[in-house]
C-alpha cells in the first residue's frame, strides 16, 4: 500500500526537498508516531517475542525458538484454516470485484436520483459487522428464515447456508459481498468518471461497442482503479474474521475457521498464548505480502 | 445494437434491481424490529401487521442497553478525539515535508489482524490495572481512529498551497499557529469526514471491547453480540438492538457520503 | 549601508549546487529585478533572503543585521507570492491585518492601518470580502497591500505578474512602479519576463545557472551586455549574432567585408547586432541576404533576410516596403555592435 502512500504525495514539486524547508512542523509527528510505536509497533514485537516461547496459560513461559511456527506447518487445523482463508478470499474477492465492476458501469449510465442511488449504494459497509451478522442468522436460517421461503417459491429446496459445512464459505463470501460489493462498485464508479469521454466516443467511431468495448476499452482503463479496489479488500477479506465470529463461530466443525478465526480460538479459547502468536504473525505475513504483489502490479498497468 | 431508450431502461432496472437488493434486507430488519416474536418468524411473511414497540420497551427496560449505548457514544467520541489530535498535526506535518515514512508505518501497523494486538494489550493493561475502563477502550481504539484520521486528512492537508503556509510565515506565524489559524480552517471538510469515519469506525469495532470492556463500560455492540452468544431466539428484540446500533453510522455517513469513499480509499482500512 | 547585501551564499539539492557563491549589495529604496531562464535560481534566491529555505554558506544582511538564523518573521520583510496566497478563510481585511494581529498589535489601530492601505491600494469597497469574489487584479492588490501594512524594510516579489492577463499585466506593472516612487521602499522582484524586468528596474541583476551573469541598470545591460547570454536575453526581438573571424583589429563579415575593432581578440567569435540598429540603404558595413520574411506591426516592420544558414532580423520603419525574395544589404554603424567569444563572453 505504499503505492497509496505514493499516489496522495505524488505531487511533489521538484524544488521541495526535505532538510531545505527551513521551517520544521517535523515535532507534530511525534504524538501520533510516539502513540503507534507504543500502542502498535511494541505490541507487535512483543507478540513476536510471545511466539517464539512455549507460552500456555498457568505453565511457565519456556524460551522454544521457532517451534511455534513448525508447529503450525504441521497443525491440520491450521493447514485447514490456511485452506478456508485462501478459498473465502477468492470467492469474495472475485464476486465483489465483478458484481462491484457492473454496479459501477451501470451507475455511470444512470442519471435519475443520483444522489439517492449513491445514499443507498453506502448503505450496506457502514453497518455494524454485528448487525450484518445479526441480519445474516435470521434471513438465511434454514427452517424459517425468509430466503429459504422465497427460494421455496420457485421451487428450489431449502438449504443449509451457514449451516452446512460444504456451503458455509459461499453463505459468508456472498453475505460480506452484499456489504462490500457496493464500495467496490463506487469506486469503479470514481474510477470510470475520471476517465475522458472522448476515449469512449473515439471506441463508438471505430465500431468498439458492446461487450469488445467493456473488454477491450473499459476493462483495460479500469485496470488500476479496480487494483486498488483489490487491495483495499485483500486486506480485509484474508484477515477475515468479524462475519465468520458472528455468525458461524467458525463452524460448523471448522468449515469456517479462517486463520484468524483460529489464531484467535487458539489464544483466547485455548490459551494458547505462543502458538496463537505464531500464527497471527504468519497472517500478518500473508497479508503484507499479498499486498505487495498487488502493489507490483498496480505500478505494472498503470499508463 | 440495442436503441438508445431501450438501454436506459436496462439500466435503470439493473440500478433498480441493485437498491431492492440492497434495502430488502435492511427493511426486513426494521419491519421486524416492530413485529412480535410470533409475526417475525410466520411464513409466509406477513407484511400487514399491527405494529408494536414491545421490542424497544424490552431492549431499553429489561436490559442495560441504554446504558451500553452511552459507553459505546463516550468510546467513539474519545477514541475519534484522540484520532484527530494526534493524526491531524501529523498528517500536516507529513503532508509539508513529505517525508512518508510515519503514514507507511502506520498503515503497515494496521495490517495486522487486530486480534494479534489484542493479547499483548491485555497482558499489559492488567499490570496496570486498566482493562475495563474507558481509557483502555479508547486508547486501543486509537489504534484505529490515529491512522485513519491520519490518511484520510492527508490528502486534504498535501492539497493546500504551499504558499499559503509560507505566506503564514511571513506574516509571523509559528508553526502551531500555522496549524490551528491556516491549515486546520482550511482542511475542516476533511476534518469532518475523517471524524465521522473515525467514529463509525470505533462504533461499528467489536472484538476489542469484548475483550477489554468491563460490566460497566461494555458497548452497545458487545451487548448486542451477546445476545447472539446467548442464543435469544426473540428475533424481534435482536433485530431491535440491530436497528439501534446501526442507525448512528449509516445517519453519520450519509451526511458526508459523497466524500465517504474516497476517504475510505486513501488508506483507511477498517478494524 | 546597503539595505541588503548577500555575501558568498551557497545552495545545494544534494550534488547540484543551484545557487554558486553569488554576492551582491542593494541600496535602500532600490528596485532590483532578477531575470532569468526557469531553472537559473532567481526564485531559490529570493526564498533564501525571505527566510523560506536554508542555504550551505555564506551570509545574508538585511539593513547591516545578518539573518542567517532568523525566522522569516524576524526579518522586517514582506513577501508578495506568484499565486497572492491569500487566505480564502479569511475577509480581505483579516487577509491585510493578519501580520499585525500576529505581532500583537490592539484591533484598533489594525483596523485603522488596513484602512490605510485600502485606500493607498483602492480597494476600501473590498474589504469584506473573500479572495474567492475577488477578480484577479483585484486579489493581486490584497496581496500587494498585505505587504505594505507592515511597513517592511524589504519587499519581496515573486513573478507577482504571471497569473494575470495580458493587458492587466501592463496596468499592474505601472501601479508596482508608481507604488515603488510613492513608498521609496527597497524592493526585490523576481520575473522570467525581459520586459517586466526592463521597465521596472533600477538595476538588474541577470541569473544564469546559479551564478550571476551581470548586473546593471536596464540601459546597461541593453547597450553594453556583458555575454552573448545577456545579450540575447535582454531586448526584444532578440539580438542578431553572425559568424566572423577577427584578426588583426579587424572584424571579417560573412561576405568578407572587413570592419576595424578596438578588440584584441582574434580567432572565431559571434558579432551581435540588434534588429533596431539595422538599416536599408545606408552608408556603412552591411549584412546581406535576400528577404525571407516580412511581418508588419504597423509603427514598425521585422524583415527577415537570410543568406546560406543564417538569418537575420532587422526592425524597419514601418513605412518601408521591401519585398521578400529582393536581394538586399542592411547597413549598420560598427559601434553599436558587440562582439563575443565562442565561450560567449564580450570580448
Amino acid at each position: 500500500m505504499s503505492t497509496i502512500a505514493g499516489e496522495a504525495l505524488a505531487v511533489a514539486p521538484e524544488r521541495v526537498r526535505s532538510g531545505q524547508q527551513k521551517i520544521s512542523f517535523s515535532w507534530m509527528v511525534w504524538p501520533a508516531v510516539a502513540f503507534v510505536v507504543l500502542m502498535m509497533v511494541f505490541p507487535l514485537v512483543y507478540a513476536a517475542w510471545i511466539s517464539l516461547q512455549d507460552a500456555s496459560l498457568g505453565t511457565e513461559p519456556r524460551f522454544v525458538g521457532i517451534e511455534n511456527y513448525l508447529n503450525l506447518a504441521s497443525d491440520p487445523e491450521f493447514l485447514n484454516a490456511f485452506r478456508v482463508t485462501w478459498v473465502l478470499y477468492g470467492a469474495a474477492l472475485a464476486l465483489q470485484l465483478a458484481l462491484g465492476t457492473w454496479l459501477g458501469i451501470v451507475l455511470n449510465g444512470v442519471r435519475v436520483a443520483r444522489h439517492l442511488v449513491r445514499t443507498i449504494a453506502i448503505t450496506p459497509f457502514m453497518m455494524p459487522p454485528v448487525v450484518v451478522g445479526m441480519m445474516a442468522i435470521v434471513l438465511l436460517d434454514p427452517s424459517v428464515g425468509i430466503v429459504n421461503w422465497l427460494l421455496g417459491t420457485v421451487g428450489v429446496p431449502p438449504l443449509l447456508w451457514l449451516a452446512s459445512p460444504r456451503w458455509v464459505l459461499l453463505s459468508v463470501a456472498l453475505v460480506d459481498t452484499w456489504q462490500w460489493a457496493p464500495f467496490v462498485g463506487l469506486i469503479v464508479l470514481g474510477g470510470l468518471q475520471s476517465l475522458p469521454a472522448s476515449v469512449f466516443e473515439a471506441a463508438e467511431v471505430d465500431g468498439v461497442i458492446g461487450w469488445r468495448r467493456f473488454v477491450y476499452v473499459t476493462l483495460p482503463l479500469l485496470g488500476p482503479t479496480l487494483l486498488t479496489a483489490a487491495v483495499l479488500r485483500s486486506v480485509d477479506l484474508l484477515r477475515f474474521f468479524d462475519l465468520v465470529f458472528i455468525a458461524t463461530r467458525g463452524g460448523p466443525g471448522n468449515a469456517s475457521t479462517t486463520m484468524n478465526m483460529y489464531a484467535y480460538q487458539q489464544g483466547f479459547e485455548f490459551s494458547r498464548f505462543g502458538h496463537a502468536s505464531a500464527a497471527m504473525l504468519t497472517l500478518s505475513a500473508v497479508v503484507l505480502c499479498t499486498v505487495m504483489v498487488f502493489a507490483r502490479l498496480r505500478r505494472a498497468v498503470s499508463y | 445494437m440495442t436503441p438508445p431508450a431501450a438501454r436506459r431502461i436496462l439500466g435503470r432496472l439493473q440500478v433498480a434491481a441493485m437498491l431492492v437488493a440492497v434495502l430488502a434486507p435492511l427493511a426486513w430488519m426494521v419491519l421486524s424490529s416492530f413485529k412480535v416474536s410470533r409475526d417475525v418468524m410466520a411464513l409466509p411473511p406477513r407484511l400487514i401487521f399491527t405494529p408494536t414497540l414491545d421490542n424497544y420497551r424490552e431492549l431499553f427496560l429489561r436490559t442495560d442497553f441504554l446504558h451500553n449505548t452511552w459507553n459505546s457514544l463516550v468510546v467513539a467520541l474519545g477514541a475519534t478525539l484522540l484520532g484527530l489530535v494526534l493524526g491531524a498535526p501529523a498528517a500536516f506535518a507529513i503532508a509539508w515535508h513529505r517525508t512518508t515514512w510515519p503514514a507507511t508505518l502506520t498503515l503497515f501497523a494496521r495490517m495486522a489482524p487486530g486480534t494479534l494486538f489484542l493479547l499483548p494489550w491485555f497482558i499489559l493493561f492488567s499490570q496496570v490495572d486498566l482493562v475495563g475502563t474507558y481509557t483502555v477502550l479508547i486508547l486501543t481504539h486509537g489504534a484505529i481512529t490515529v491512522p485513519v484520521a491520519l490518511w484520510t486528512l492527508l490528502p486534504y492537508f498535501d492539497a493546500l498551497p504551499r504558499a499559503l503556509i509560507e505566506s503564514a510565515q511571513m506574516d509571523g506565524c509559528r508553526p502551531h499557529a500555522i496549524l490551528g489559524r491556516i491549515a486546520l480552517p482550511l482542511v475542516a471538510p476533511g476534518l469532518v469526514v475523517a471524524a465521522i469515519l473515525c467514529f463509525v469506525f470505533t462504533w461499528n469495532y467489536f472484538l476489542f471491547a469484548l475483550a477489554l470492556s468491563g460490566f460497566d463500560t461494555k458497548t452497545a455492540i458487545v451487548a448486542s453480540f451477546n445476545f447472539i452468544g446467548e442464543g435469544v431466539t426473540n428475533w424481534g428484540a435482536l433485530m431491535a438492538a440491530a436497528t439501534m446500533i446501526a442507525l448512528p453510522p449509516l445517519v453519520l455517513a450519509l451526511l458526508v457520503q459523497r466524500h465517504l469513499v474516497s476517504g475510505l480509499s486513501s488508506g483507511a482500512v477498517k478494524g | 549601508m546597503p539595505a541588503l547585501s548577500i555575501r558568498n551564499v551557497v545552495k545545494r539539492y544534494g550534488a547540484a549546487e543551484v545557487i554558486r557563491s553569488l554576492s551582491f549589495d542593494v541600496s535602500p529604496g532600490e528596485f532590483i529585478v532578477f531575470v532569468g531562464p526557469s531553472g537559473c535560481g532567481k526564485s531559490t534566491l529570493l526564498r533564501m533572503i525571505a527566510g523560506l529555505e536554508d542555504f550551505q554558506a555564506g551570509e545574508v544582511a538585511i539593513d547591516g543585521r545578518v539573518v542567517n538564523g532568523l525566522a522569516p518573521w524576524q526579518r522586517d520583510i514582506a513577501m508578495v507570492f506568484q499565486d497572492y496566497a491569500l487566505y480564502p478563510h479569511m475577509s480581505v481585511a483579516a487577509n491585510i491585518g493578519f501580520s499585525l494581529k500576529m505581532a500583537g498589535i490592539d484591533r484598533k489601530a489594525v483596523a485603522a492601518k488596513v484602512d490605510r492601505v485600502a485606500q493607498v491600494l483602492q480597494i476600501g469597497h473590498l474589504l469584506d470580502r473573500k479572495p474567492k469574489a475577488l477578480s484577479g487584479g483585484q486579489r493581486q492588490r490584497v496581496a500587494i497591500g498585505r505587504a505594505m501594512v507592515r511597513d517592511p524594510k524589504i519587499f519581496l516579489f515573486d513573478e507577482p505578474l504571471s497569473n494575470l492577463d495580458a493587458k492587466l499585466r501592463v496596468d499592474m506593472r505601472a501601479e508596482i512602479k508608481q507604488l515603488h516612487q510613492r513608498l521609496g521602499a527597497t524592493m526585490i522582484y523576481v520575473t522570467h519576463d525581459q520586459v517586466e524586468a526592463m521597465t521596472l528596474a533600477d538595476r538588474i541583476v541577470v541569473l544564469k545557472e546559479g551564478r550571476i551573469e551581470q548586473i546593471g541598470t536596464p540601459s546597461e545591460l541593453y547597450r553594453a551586455p556583458a555575454s552573448r547570454f545577456v545579450a540575447s536575453f535582454i531586448g526584444s526581438p532578440a539580438m542578431n549574432f553572425v559568424p566572423v573571424e577577427v584578426a588583426d583589429g579587424a572584424i571579417t563579415l560573412p561576405g568578407g567585408e572587413r570592419i576595424p575593432t578596438p578588440s584584441a581578440h582574434a580567432g572565431r567569435a559571434s558579432f551581435g547586432i540588434r534588429p533596431e540598429h539595422l538599416s536599408l540603404g545606408g552608408d556603412g558595413p552591411a549584412l546581406r541576404g535576400t528577404i525571407s520574411l516580412v511581418e508588419p506591426l504597423g509603427a514598425d516592420t521585422l524583415v527577415t533576410i537570410a543568406s546560406g544558414e543564417e538569418r537575420v532580423l532587422a526592425r524597419l520603419p514601418g513605412d518601408v516596403a521591401p519585398v521578400p525574395g529582393e536581394v538586399v544589404a542592411l547597413t549598420f554603424d560598427p559601434g553599436r555592435g558587440a562582439l563575443f567569444s565562442v565561450e560567449g563572453r564580450r570580448v
